[in-house]
């Protein structure tokens, strides 16, 4: 309980307090001078009195209440009519208030006996405000449309972005449409009225930058009825740089580097014509010098292509320095290899094979096509990451070393593909596999956010990661407070309230810039609701005693002050009367 | 009074002569209007109004009109002249007093009656004529059929009028002047027949090579027009009021007018495209002829075949190339011919059918010779005509000598044995020794025939050998004059017969093997017993049949050469060598099974050779990567940000969008339909003109429905790696060891 004793009008309280004691002062003087010390205490007490009345009327203190609100029910979006039928059916004195309502008394909630929630619930951002009241929460229908949505939202060109989801109770024949920014269909799906329905929608991204697809729902007739963000960053590709060291120059080696060399990348050959000579070729490079497998000249590299009888000839030191180089730097290594390779891989690869019949399968990938192979497959162990498969064998694949990743494929002469007609074939396969195994370049600091999405006027957590503390960042131009994570210090948490929709950004110097979108309101509802459910299931999963909350404080009446007033002033009238 | 008369008479002409002009004006009034009604041409109607006028002119010759033609004709038709008029002509003081007095009455009566005559002219025949004239060119504009006959429209539809819009920020101070008049006048190639076209249609689609020339003019007076495509933009000669530009046809694209009002407010049309049509090449269709015809040498060797060529623009030139080859190998000889069509050929026909018939026999070919053709077409395209040729055709005359080298055109070596060949050698010397017949004497016949049968006994008895026969013995040549081929003489080997000698080096190993199987086992020569015949024979059954057939076919050759009819025995060697040929051609088989293994590589011994002269090599070199749509890209990119309300439209921006218009248009020339809307959408952004969101929207769609998917290509993945990552993975590592 609060001692102190509240005003409704407190900023007053020295005036009024500096003018009662003069108007005190005046009274008393007043009433001495009038009738000297005759029951002057009376009088005084009187006058006392009726200042306090009067400083009361001007202050209006209030107190805390003394009962319970009673039982209410608090509607969200989405409640049933049923349960609020039956609520209001067993408890007839229940009170109905709509939490939209913008005037809503929330004081009087928090006294409340017990609080019932219909429908979706509170916004997660507001549950805060629930507790210690006792709330009972009964959601309402699960809603329709689309659920669940996940996607990448940072890309690279030639990615797919890839839309997955759940849509809850769809109608038959309604369309689920992925549209490019200026509106351009991309893809679409027909929901078949199941209860559940996943589905899938992908397209190509082709340009580089901030853009929103957007995924639209449209009815038989083509009303579109749903129009959702999906917001995609994409940034351009990042040029490799390939070393590839063979023991004698191959055809398979001869397509691999015109192929990267001609996409742009840096490579580096160097193939044995003969012992003691060799030949170099620097695509997009200067001249380097390709010493031995040392750490320091494996530095520069993002690959390292090198054929099974290279590293079979390493000696202790190189295989060290390589192996170093794939541990510590997260160096990529493609072995290329041949048939003693798959019998003794040799200690520094972790890859074990096993013996197959065919010579040529077909990947899972492009079934119609034959690919000749080498006659064995991966046998699979733990920590082997495949990259193409052929039904349950994996046709190529990697194991992680420290940072890096070795790997390599069964797939012989890939070069043949390219002979045949299908260069798009060999292109896409040697991008799978060196994209997989090749360094990552690793992102100093990086935008992370708590929600999938972010709304317009709601509070938007984030969560910078960067290695260079403490950071600044700015939105608007307004410098945004960060709190440091404790147990990890280079997570720097925020908060901010975006007001605008559209791709907004934070700035951190005035090098990077995280992008992010904020949706607007409405958007994504479905899912939204879904979510929200989820929360206030969990939230309110728990025990409040009823009437525990902070007990309302409520204006005393101020006829009661105007009742004492008109005493004290009708008895120190009366008084003189009187003798 | 002959002045009076005269007067009259002199007034008579003027009248007369007046008439005669109303009706040439009549005629050529109504021809032009007839005119000017079909073709609106004004300047044509001039044309046509003078030149039937001169002609009416002339028939009429209103200025030849004589007085002496006035009097006559007024005496015909007024008889109370009394044929006295002419006496009107004469002077008063020459003509005696009767005259006077009769020159008098006739000018009174003349002037009681001059108006009872009317001139000699077809006044009334001229106006309905005209009237006529005016009527049908009405008719001919009301039903429209002048608009087909015209050249020139009257004025262009309304979708093909050129809609301008200011260019500029600020709007024009003065009104937009507007297109008064536009055409596009396509004078395609001579060669192509075509002539010119005319349309106000600026879209063209002409063919490659044609002038094109753009005529515009301005309802109100403008400082300057260009016109914009792909490569620049070009200034328009102004020649009256008219702006014109003339260009030839090369490629197809894009372009757009441009014209600045005299207060240099800018305005930029629509894009039009142009498509310049390829001239094709002719197309060549043979029917009748199989690409490869045999003839035997004693067929009748005729091939006859015809052809259809169809041009889109005639047909200049189609002729048949003949090649006539000689011999073989290293002795091959060419011989090259122009041959004609049987039927006439007719210069800038589209479509033409051609026969030919060929006969080999008059193209001195002979056994063995090859002839192959092909039809070559040209068309009429100027300066470098479209030639397109058919495929080749050949022909060739077998030659029955050199049938048996079926072997060796497919094979480095000749794996067979030699003497195959002796059969081939028979036949030619069979078919010599017949040719000789007449002037050989009969002994000399005869044994020269019975030679022959003996090279073929022994042709047999080695192929008899091949197939595991034993042989049979000696084989002498059994000369009938000489010997008896049942008693072998023992004194033959002795006797050193020359005659015999050749015989006994072939055949003496035989004999001694022979002489020995009989001594290890007498038995064997009834026993018949040559072992397991699959390892005696290199032959599968199929082929031992044949060869057994052929043996049988030999043996009827020879008894007919050792009868001296080697005619009835040339059938027999022929299809002898028809089998041996099959044979050769199935043996075949075994020889392609015989492979090359090359000898296993020494692992210790390779890289070890001398390697002084083999040097290292470096080689460094850029490649630049190309990227065709790399505007498109970032024009898309911009876009969005542009749709999203950050920012407005810079300087940089329109030249942006200008680039990427450019790599549009490259793709918009091969479709089109696709993309120009696109482009042009795209084009007016370059423009200072206001933009907004609406149309951002709609060229950002155009561009990524353009953009043509990225080609496969590895990058740098960008991953986050923490402090937690690397703990984590230390951790792992740890406790995997």
């Amino acid at each position: 309980m609060n001692n102190k004793i509240n005003f409704l009008n407190d900023p007053w309280f020295w005036p009024v307090i500096i003018v009662g004691v003069i108007l005190l002062c005046i009274f008393l003087w007043k009433e001495y001078t009038l009738s000297g010390s005759r029951r002057i205490l009376l009088k005084v007490i009187l006058s006392v009195l009726a200042v306090i009345a009067l400083a009361c009327i001007a202050l209006k203190p209030v107190i805390p209440t003394s009962d319970t609100s009673g039982k209410i029910i608090l509607l969200t979006p989405g409640y049933e009519r049923e349960d609020l039928d039956s609520l209001r059916k067993t408890h007839s004195a229940i009170k109905v208030l709509d939490y939209k309502d913008p005037e809503l008394d929330f004081p009087y909630i928090q006294n409340a006996e017990a609080v019932y929630i219909l429908g979706n619930g509170v916004p997660q951002y507001e549950l805060y405000r629930f507790e210690k009241i006792p709330a009972i929460y009964i959601p309402g229908t699960s809603p329709t449309g689309v659920v669940k949505v996940r996607f990448s939202e940072k890309n690279v060109v030639g990615d797919d972005l890839k839309i997955q989801g759940l849509y809850n109770s769809s109608h038959a024949g309604h369309r689920l449409i992925l549209q490019a920014p200026g509106g351009e269909g991309l893809d679409s799906v027909v929901l078949n009225g199941g209860d559940k329905q996943p589905f899938q929608l992908r397209s190509e991204l082709k340009v580089a930058g901030e853009f929103v697809y957007n995924l639209i729902e449209k009815n038989d007739e083509g009303k579109v009825l749903t129009n959702d963000p999906v917001p995609v960053q994409v940034q351009e590709k990042m040029g490799l740089r390939v070393l590839i060291i063979n023991n004698f120059p191959t055809f398979e080696t001869k397509y691999l580097k015109n192929f990267l060399a001609e996409a742009g990348h840096e490579v580096v050959v160097r193939s044995q014509i003969t012992s003691g000579r060799f030949k170099y070729e620097y695509f997009n490079t200067n001249r380097k010098i390709i010493g031995n497998f040392s750490r320091e000249t494996l530095e520069g590299y993002d690959l390292l292509i090198v054929d099974a009888a290279t590293v079979r000839a390493l000696e202790k030191s190189q295989s060290a320095g390589l192996s170093n180089a794939i541990r510590l730097d997260g160096l990529g290594v493609f072995i290329q290899p041949d048939e003693n390779f798959f019998i003794s891989p040799g200690d520094l690869v972790n890859l074990k094979f096993k013996r197959q019949r065919n010579d040529e399968l077909s990947l899972d990938d492009w079934p119609e096509i034959n690919f000749s192979v080498f006659p064995f497959v991966f046998d699979l162990s733990p920590g082997f990451e495949n990259i193409h498969t052929s039904g349950n064998s994996a046709i190529s694949g990697y194991m992680r070393n420290g940072m890096g990743r070795i790997g390599t494929s069964v797939l012989s002469n890939t070069f043949e593909l390219f002979l045949e007609g299908n260069p798009e074939v060999y292109k896409e396969i040697w991008t799978e596999l060196i994209e997989q195994l090749s360094k990552r370049e690793n992102v100093p600091a990086q935008l992370e956010q708590l929600e999938q999405f972010v709304f317009q006027n709601e509070p938007y957590h984030f969560t910078i990661r960067t290695q260079s503390p403490p950071p600044v960042i700015t939105n608007n131009e307004r410098v945004i407070p960060l709190a440091q994570d404790v147990n990890l210090p280079e997570y720097w948490k925020g908060r901010v309230w975006p007001r605008e929709k559209g791709w907004s950004q934070f700035k951190e110097d005035t090098t990077r810039v995280y992008h992010y979108y904020v949706s607007e309101n409405g958007s994504w509802s479905s899912l939204i609701s879904q979510k929200t459910i989820k929360n206030n299931l969990r939230y309110f999963d728990r025990r409040v005693e009823g009437g525990e909350g902070t007990l309302p404080l409520e204006p005393i009446n101020p006829l009661w002050f105007y009742g004492l007033f008109l005493i004290c002033m009708g008895s120190l009238w009366l008084e003189p009367k009187l003798t | 009074m002959s002045g009076t008369g005269k007067d009259i008479l002199v007034r008579f002409k003027r009248r007369w002569e007046m008439r005669l002009w109303v009706e040439v004006f009549l005629y050529s009034m109504g021809s032009a209007l007839l005119i000017w009604i079909i073709s609106s041409g004004f300047l044509l109607t001039i044309v046509v109004f003078i030149i039937t006028m001169g002609i009416f002119s002339l028939i009429k010759k209103p200025w030849d009109l004589g007085l002496d033609r006035v009097s006559s004709y007024l005496d015909e038709n007024l008889s109370s002249l009394e044929y006295s008029s002419g006496l009107l002509l004469l002077p008063g003081d020459q003509i005696s007093g009767l005259a006077r007095l009769q020159q008098e009455r006739t000018s009174h009566r003349l002037e009681a009656d001059i108006n009872k005559v009317k001139p000699k002219d077809d006044l009334l025949k001229a106006v309905i004529i005209s009237a006529c004239l005016v009527l049908i060119g009405f008719l001919i504009h009301i039903t429209g059929i002048s608009g087909k006959i015209s050249p020139s429209p009257v004025s262009p539809a309304e979708g093909e009028i050129i809609v301008f819009k200011s260019a500029d920020s600020i709007p024009p101070e003065i009104p937009q002047p507007l297109i008064k008049d536009q055409q596009v006048v396509i004078n395609y190639p001579v060669y192509s027949g075509k002539g010119t076209v005319t349309t106000t249609n600026m879209n063209i689609k002409a063919l490659e090579g044609s002038t094109v020339t753009w005529k515009l003019s301005f309802d109100s007076k403008v400082d300057s027009v260009s016109m914009e495509s792909t490569g620049g933009r070009y200034k328009m000669k102004l020649t009256g009021d008219i702006y014109s530009r003339n260009a030839v046809l090369r490629n197809s694209g894009f372009y757009n007018f441009r014209f600045k009002d005299i207060l240099g407010a800018s305005y930029v049309s629509d894009l039009y495209s142009i498509e310049a049509v390829r001239d094709q090449s002719p197309l060549i269709e043979v029917e009748g002829i199989r690409p490869f015809i045999s003839f035997d040498y004693n067929e009748e060797k005729r091939i006859f075949f015809s052809v259809v060529i169809a041009d889109d623009f005639g047909i200049g030139e189609a002729v048949i190339i003949a090649t006539v080859t000689k011999g073989t190998g290293e002795s091959v000889k060419f011989r090259e011919e122009q041959l004609n069509f049987d039927n006439t050929f007719t210069r800038g026909k589209n479509n033409i059918q051609l026969k030919k018939e060929i006969n080999l026999d008059n193209m001195n070919m002979e056994p063995g010779d090859e002839l192959y053709f092909y039809i070559r077409a040209t068309d009429l395209k100027t300066p470098q005509p479209n030639i397109s040729r058919s495929d080749t055709y050949f022909a060739v005359v077998r030659d029955t000598a050199s049938i048996g080298f079926g072997m060796e055109s497919t094979l480095g070596v000749d794996l067979m044995p030699d003497y195959f060949r002796s059969q081939r050698q028979l036949i030619i010397d069979t078919e010599k020794l017949i040719s000789q017949r007449p002037s050989l004497p009969k002994p000399k016949f005869n044994a020269t025939s019975n030679d022959l049968g003996f090279d073929q006994k022994s042709l047999r008895l080695k192929y008899g050998q091949f197939m595991g026969d034993e042989s049979e013995g000696p084989v002498t040549e059994n000369r009938e004059i000489e010997d008896n081929e049942d008693t072998e003489d023992p004194l033959a080997e002795f006797t050193h017969d020359h005659d015999g000698n050749n015989e006994h080096n072939l055949v003496t190993h035989d004999h001694d093997d022979e002489e020995e199987d009989e001594e290890k086992d007498p038995l064997s020569e009834f026993l018949h017993d040559h072992g397991d015949p699959e390892s005696a024979t290199l032959f599968t059954d199929n082929i031992r049949s044949k060869i057994r057939q052929a043996l049988d076919i030999m043996w009827d050759a020879e008894l007919h050469l050792r009868l001296y009819e080697p005619e009835k025995s040339l059938p027999f060697q022929y299809k002898a060598l028809a089998l041996l040929q099959e044979i050769k051609n199935s043996a075949r088989i075994y020889v392609h099974r015989i492979g090359y293994d090359p000898p296993p590589i020494k692992d210790d011994v390779r890289l070890t050779g001398k390697i002084d002269e083999v040097s290292g090599f470096q080689k460094t070199e850029n490649l630049e990567k190309d990227d065709k749509y790399g505007y498109m890209r970032r024009a898309v990119a911009r876009l969005e940000q542009l749709i999203g309300g950050n920012g407005s439209i810079t300087q940089g921006d329109g030249q942006l969008f200008e680039f990427a218009a450019n790599e549009l248009a490259q793709l918009a020339i091969e479709t089109p339909g696709q993309y120009l809307n696109t482009l042009q959408e795209l084009k007016w952004l370059t423009e200072e003109r206001p933009a907004g969101r609406p149309q951002w929207i709609e060229v950002q769609k155009g561009l990524l429905r353009a953009l043509p998917s990225p080609d496969p290509d590895a990058g740098r993945r960008r991953v986050s790696s923490g402090e937690l990552n690397k703990l984590l993975l230390e951790e792992l590592e740890r406790n995997e060891q």
